[in-house]
């Protein structure tokens, strides 16, 4: 097979990659100010990743009127409802909007900028003929939520004269000095090779949940934008911040899906291979339980242990994972128990266990549940300052890509970034092809089209590179770390790299299109891997088991990584404790 | 219990690869060389209904299970 070349270069104003809620938010807006608007997308327009998950936003942003998270329902369901203080008070203690918990060393500019700026844009969804923007009418959707969010916004989007390219995969981002003038890549339907040039490009392809074992996020979420940005030269940082979720199946012959909030599942009894309770031993180890904690096994979760479920939710996967990690576990998993669940608390009766099981002939009524930790979502990505500009000329990051991960922040995030780029754009000069990147163009389409050429063997094969990928980074750098297997970890990616990567090869444009995920999956773990290790401290989402405390003192600060000639460089940037800081250390 | 049934009609499939790029766990895949989708693994099926959505001659069959039509509030 034979890559053709585009009959000419593609040329637009702004370039957004990736069609989730972020990319497109960002399009809209783009295109809003009047710009030529080009959105890419490696897989179908709105259908990779956002069509799944977008529930969240109606999860994070609930009516307070559903009876739908148990007693403590108005703490949560109000999560996002308090003041613009409240708000951005709680996302920046508990890290929750933009991070999912990595206390305090979130930028307090975009963390304000959402805290103020999220429901005008959740309201603003029905100008892109979004039904209902909280969300009520796909409560109920065990899953592909986001489908009556997303699907409106793309036809909005094309009505609006927008440009799309389908099924065409961005592998680099041509870099001219210290400015990004457009990508190259491949279109997938036409075979070809293409390049576009931009004067502003936005990247929101989500994250890289995809890099390990356990994971409930598509397939297609691979972390290509860290790794073109990253081979780019830009700064990225918090890589090490990935966020698990506990409430995962990990039945056998079962997808590993997540089991939402639903009455019924927060009455459920969390217990260990040996069917022990182990949660209160953890909670009261570590000082994690409510001061209200009841600790009756009838009351709900939020009860039982006297805090908001949100807040829980970032001990349960620690306690969880402990116990595994201990060899209490059955099958490298724990157990839910909700077979004492009364029918009345099934109030929300047709969730995603009911929906899923039924139909594996898995009777949850019966049994208690396999669940653990699975990838969630990556909370560090790209930097950018508060104008979600990143530390090239040119080159924007919104949503998952950027530097946050959560729907209020990619709807907020989407819509600045596609702001500030058409402005960028309007005045920037505009992008011509030097004879250097052409050659350099021309390098990396032979690189492309060598993977046609190598001879197929099993240790090439881009699935099993993935597969091997997943393993180690599971069994190295997974929930709980230490210095140790982090360093084990690192090593199993270099060889993997080293011996695996030369000999990586396609067959037809599919393949074409896993071999580059393979090898941007290697660059993206190796990331988080080497910041695992960076940071000696636990905070949040990373845990270090041999570095068990938050330690404000030494690590108030961010873990910024680059590419540098002698490879993968890491330095720490102060944060800037503009309004609140940490009340100890 | 229901009785999960999924298909995809091979004759009626023209390999458009819209089902299997719209699946998020890959439980459907596509044979390149005989450009037609095919089920990969039926335990990873979500249930998302997405392959469905998408299939422009309507070759995918699945029956059993709960439709979303049926569980919204």
């Amino acid at each position: 097979m034979k890559l053709k070349d585009a009959r000419k270069v593609i040329e637009t104003d702004v370039l957004v990659i990736g069609s989730g809620m972020a990319g497109l938010r960002a399009a809209i807006e783009a295109r809003r100010a009047g710009l030529h608007v080009l959105l890419v997308d490696k897989s179908l327009l709105g259908r990779a990743s956002s069509s799944i998950y977008a529930g969240g936003l109606g999860l994070e942003i609930l009516p307070k009127h559903l009876p739908y998270h148990g007693a403590g329902e108005k703490k949560f369901a109000s999560y996002f409802n308090g003041t613009i203080e409240e708000v951005f008070k709680k996302m920046l203690e508990e890290g929750v909007s933009i991070g999912w918990g990595y206390p305090y060393i979130d930028n307090q500019r975009i963390l304000m900028t959402v805290a103020c700026d999220y429901k005008l844009r959740q309201e603003e969804l029905r100008d892109f003929g979004v039904e209902d923007p909280y969300s009520q009418h796909f409560i109920g959707r065990p899953v592909s939520m986001g489908v009556p969010i997303i699907l409106p916004m793309v036809n909005h989007f094309k009505k609006m004269g927008g440009a799309t390219l389908e099924k065409t995969v961005v592998t680099d981002l041509i870099r001219q000095k210290d400015r990004v003038i457009g990508v190259i890549g491949f279109e997938m339907d036409r075979q070809r090779f293409t390049t576009i040039l931009a004067k502003a490009t936005i990247v929101a392809t989500g994250g890289c949940a995809q890099v390990y074992k356990r994971t409930y996020s598509p397939t297609r979420i691979t972390g290509d934008g860290y790794a073109m940005a990253y081979r780019a030269g830009a700064e990225l940082w918090e890589m090490e911040l990935v966020a698990f979720c506990n409430w995962t199946i990990a039945e056998p012959k079962c997808p590993q899906w997540w089991i939402p909030f639903s009455y019924g599942r927060v009455s459920g009894k969390l217990r260990n291979g040996l069917g022990e309770p182990f949660f209160e031993r953890y909670a009261k180890e570590n000082g994690w339980l409510g001061p209200n904690a009841t600790l009756n096994d009838d009351d709900v979760m939020d009860v039982r242990y006297g805090k908001p479920l949100t807040e829980l939710d970032h001990y349960f996967w620690r306690a969880c994972s402990m116990e595994i990690r201990e060899g209490r576990g059955d099958q490298d998993a724990v157990l839910l128990d909700l077979r004492d669940v009364p029918e009345d608390r099934w109030y929300y009766e047709n969730d995603g266990i009911t929906a899923l099981n039924e139909m594996r002939n898995f009777d949850w009524k019966k049994k208690p549940l396999h669940i653990a930790p699975a990838a969630e979502k990556q909370a560090g990505g790209i930097y950018t300052d508060e104008y979600f500009k990143t530390s090239l000329e040119g080159l924007y990051a919104a949503g998952e890509a950027g530097p946050g991960v959560s729907i209020p922040f990619c709807i907020v995030s989407g819509a600045c970034s596609g702001r500030y780029a058409s402005w960028y754009a309007r005045e920037a000069p505009p992008v011509r092809l030097r004879d250097e990147d052409i050659k350099w163009i021309e390098k990396k389409k032979g690189e492309l089209q060598r993977l046609f050429v190598v001879e197929p063997t099993e240790a090439g094969e881009p699935r099993s590179i993935k597969k091997d990928i997943k393993e180690t980074m599971w069994r190295y750098v997974g929930t709980l770390r230490t210095e140790k297997e982090l360093e084990k970890g690192i090593q199993e990616l270099n060889r993997i790299e080293e011996e695996r990567l030369p000999r990586l090869f396609a067959r037809e444009m599919r393949s074409l299109r896993e071999a580059c995920e393979a090898a941007n999956m290697i660059t993206v773990s190796k990331m988080i891997a080497e910041s695992a290790r960076f940071r000696r401290e636990s905070r949040g989402l990373h845990q270090r088991l041999d570095y068990p405390r938050e330690d404000n003192l030494n690590w108030l600060k961010n873990v910024i990584l680059q590419a540098s000639e002698g490879g993968m460089r890491l330095f720490t940037r102060p944060v800037e404790l503009i309004w609140l800081r940490p009340d100890r250390g | 219990m229901l009785d999960f049934k999924y298909d995809i009609d091979q004759e009626a499939c023209i390999g458009c690869e819209k089902c299997a790029e719209v699946c998020p766990t890959m439980a459907i895949d596509f044979d390149a060389e005989k450009r037609k989708a095919y089920v990969l693994d039926i335990d990873q099926c979500l249930v998302c209904h997405q392959c469905l959505e998408v299939c422009p001659v309507g070759a995918i069959h699945m029956s059993g299970g709960l439709w979303q039509n049926d569980i919204r509030m």
